[in-house]
């Protein structure tokens, strides 16, 4: 068999490599010219409200893929958004939550007000409580704080939570947090969630509830868990000693992986060795 | 199910009635004030949409009055809603001889800014009216003409750099705004409008007084508390004012990067002077917020450099520094860029409201101080004459 010169296969190898990848890169993105003819072909597709369910849900789907073509999509971008507009009032569910979601990330204004009247007056709601609430909640500005404590008073379950996770950064709700992480009657989801809001707000009360909580018996696991994770957070301000010591204690004798591990970590992170 | 308004029923409103006023000019620049009462208590799309409304409104007038350049050129240099700028940029058109020179280039400098947000227009138009606010924008170069001349390098730049970001018809608009403002003097039919070098107004009395604020207490981004005289008392200041929570990246987060590098070059030319940021929203920006704004921003803290907020209420800053702020349900609704310079005895010096301010100028002014200060013994004191705004604490 005759020898390899492995310099020209090397070279070959690389070059078909090459040529492999601007076959895909050309494959991949369309040219600018057919760029527009495919948005305007997309965005009819999406917006016909004759067309099959599954075909305007794969042009919308497209298009937000398109998207990601940044500089290249910028001349496409008002009417784009003019068309996720339309949809979100669409006849259709999957394609008015789509709409919504990406005007939403937009932090577009319109988006916006469409989720705020279907909050206000669910008779207008064009998606359910919890997922306006989620797209809502993109826009950290704070201003759906009002609308979130209503819905807050008013809802259960996911809705409950969602207009919850707003209220986290609302120093208002503060002593709503400080309830619900106290209740043990409360969902532990919701509990988790209040004791990391509680953190965030005052980080001296949320010290104190998880004190107690940490060394409470009766305390669900999860919980004691998350406190002392959240404490173990906290080493820049020093545990006293009694703290440490009952932590030991409950380390030593703790039966939960969780508990066992998180106890772990708040012992290091205060200087004391967890004994086993 | 009913569709959005087109636009702001109860803006429109509020914008006819200024129309209708014995002064409309005088009326509609009230309304783009931040303190007025009609946008307190708004939300941010609200007080936005207002201020769009009033500013398409100057196009209905004979002449767009030098109290609304300000806004105007505040609005085309840091403005991220499109429709507002687009809103601004037609103002301009009625800015007849006070029309600012930098204006034509704040324009161009918009599109550019803008280029990746075109939408539509949110002010009522008439039927031919282009479809999007980018469009728009190049249709104001295009009617100013030969008063926009100055903008032709800028605007054949960003044709050239950014051409194939832009639609068809917003590039066929610039194209045709380039023509208009490219052609020759004499060839124009009637009388070219040449920009003018008028300086934006500035009102002496809103320059500020900083008794009102000289006791209150701050606490910066490590929870430490002092006075707001204890704290910059001694030397000269560079304080600005911002939120965490603003959603327009080329006002608070770029005032605060901003403020991190007047810092450093502070710091290595040895002028011994404060750089400060002080909150909008005290009662969210805590100290471990403001710590890591100011981290992520590249500030250095120390005790010259410092992110603040006021312990109990932020009014008595407003009042005292004639701050363009104003405060929806929840937080912040609408703020100018506002700077403001003390000397080491807490008097203004300087304010810079709206536009963005240049770091040489600051860094000359606290110099120029310090300068001063270490002069002072050797000079006979100052006596205050007519029309020097320094107001001593």
């Amino acid at each position: 068999m005759p020898a390899i010169d492995v310099d020209e296969y090397r070279k070959a190898y690389e070059q078909r490599l090459k040529k492999a990848a601007v076959t895909t890169a050309e494959a991949a993105e369309p040219a600018d010219d057919d760029l527009a003819a495919e948005v305007t072909n997309l965005i009819e597709v999406a917006s016909n409200r004759k067309a099959p369910l599954v075909e305007r849900v794969s042009a919308l789907r497209k298009l937000g893929g398109l998207e990601f073509l940044g500089p290249r999509f910028s001349p496409f971008n008002a009417v784009y958004v003019a068309a996720l507009r339309t949809l979100a009032t669409d006849p259709r569910a999957t394609l008015r939550r789509a709409a919504l979601e990406s005007l939403a990330l937009r932090k577009d204004p319109e988006g916006r007000e469409l989720l705020i009247r279907g909050l206000e007056k669910p008779a207008d709601a064009l998606v359910p409580e919890a997922i306006a609430l989620q797209y809502l909640g993109h826009d950290d500005h704070g201003e759906i704080v009002p609308l979130a404590r209503k819905v807050y008073r008013r809802s259960k379950g996911a809705a409950r939570e969602e207009a919850l996770r707003i209220l986290a950064t609302d120093p208002e709700s503060e002593p709503t947090f400080k309830r619900l992480l106290n209740d043990k009657k409360e969902v532990s989801s919701i509990r988790r969630l209040s004791a990391s809001a509680l953190q965030d707000l005052n980080p001296a009360a949320f010290e104190k509830a998880a004190r107690r909580i940490v060394v409470d018996d009766s305390e669900f696991n999860e919980i004691r868990s998350t406190s002392l994770t959240a404490l173990s957070q906290q080493a820049d301000s020093p545990a006293d000693s009694k703290l440490v010591e009952q932590v030991e204690a409950l380390h030593q004798r703790a039966r939960s992986p969780a508990v066992k591990s998180s106890s772990a970590r708040f012992l290091d992170a205060h200087g004391a060795d967890p004994t086993s | 199910m009913t569709p959005l308004p087109q636009v702001d029923a109860g803006g429109i409103e509020l914008v006819e009635a200024a129309l209708r006023e014995a002064d409309p000019g005088a009326g509609l620049v009230a309304l783009l004030d931040e303190r007025s009462p009609h946008l307190a208590g708004r939300t941010t799309a609200d007080a936005e949409r207002l201020r769009g409304l009033a500013l398409a409104a100057f196009a209905h007038l004979s002449e767009t009055p030098p109290a609304a350049m300000p806004f105007v050129l505040e609005e085309l240099e840091s403005g991220r809603n499109p429709s507002n700028v687009a809103a601004a940029a037609r103002a301009l058109r009625g800015g007849g001889p006070h029309l600012p020179a930098e204006a034509p280039t704040l324009l161009v400098s918009a599109i550019e800014r803008l280029r990746a947000s075109d939408d539509k227009l949110r002010f009522p138009t008439g039927h031919d009216a282009p479809p999007t606010a980018l469009a728009d924008l190049a249709a104001t170069l295009e009617i100013l003409g030969m008063a926009a001349s100055a903008a032709a390098p800028a605007l054949e730049q960003l044709l050239a750099t950014h051409g194939v970001e832009l639609s068809r018809d917003v590039r066929a608009r610039m194209v045709a705004a380039l023509e208009a403002i490219s052609v020759a003097p004499g060839h124009c039919c009637g009388s070219p409008v040449e920009p003018n070098d008028h300086a934006e107004a500035v009102d002496p009395e809103a320059v500020g007084d900083a008794t009102l604020v000289r006791a209150l207490a701050l606490e910066d981004q490590d929870g430490s508390t002092q006075t707001f005289a204890a704290r910059f008392a001694g030397r000269p200041t560079a304080v600005a004012f911002f939120y965490t929570r603003c959603t327009n990246p080329e006002r608070c987060s770029l005032t605060v990067t901003r403020l991190a590098g007047l810092d450093r070059r502070l710091r290595a030319a040895n002028i011994d002077a404060n750089v400060a940021g002080i909150s909008y929203d005290p009662q969210y920006d805590r100290p471990a917020r403001l710590r890591t704004y100011g981290n992520d921003r590249g500030m250095a803290f120390s005790s010259r450099c410092s992110l603040l907020r006021t312990v109990d209420r932020f009014d008595p800053f407003v009042e005292a520094f004639k701050l363009g702020v104003g405060f929806g349900p929840v937080t912040v609704n609408q703020h100018s860029l506002d700077l403001v310079v003390l000397d080491a005895d807490l008097v203004v010096v300087r304010r810079r409201r709206r536009r963005l301010w240049s770091a040489d100028d600051v860094i000359d002014e606290l110099a120029g101080i310090v300068g001063r200060s270490s002069n002072a013994a050797l000079r006979p004191p100052r006596v205050a004459r007519n029309g020097d705004h320094r107001q001593r604490v």
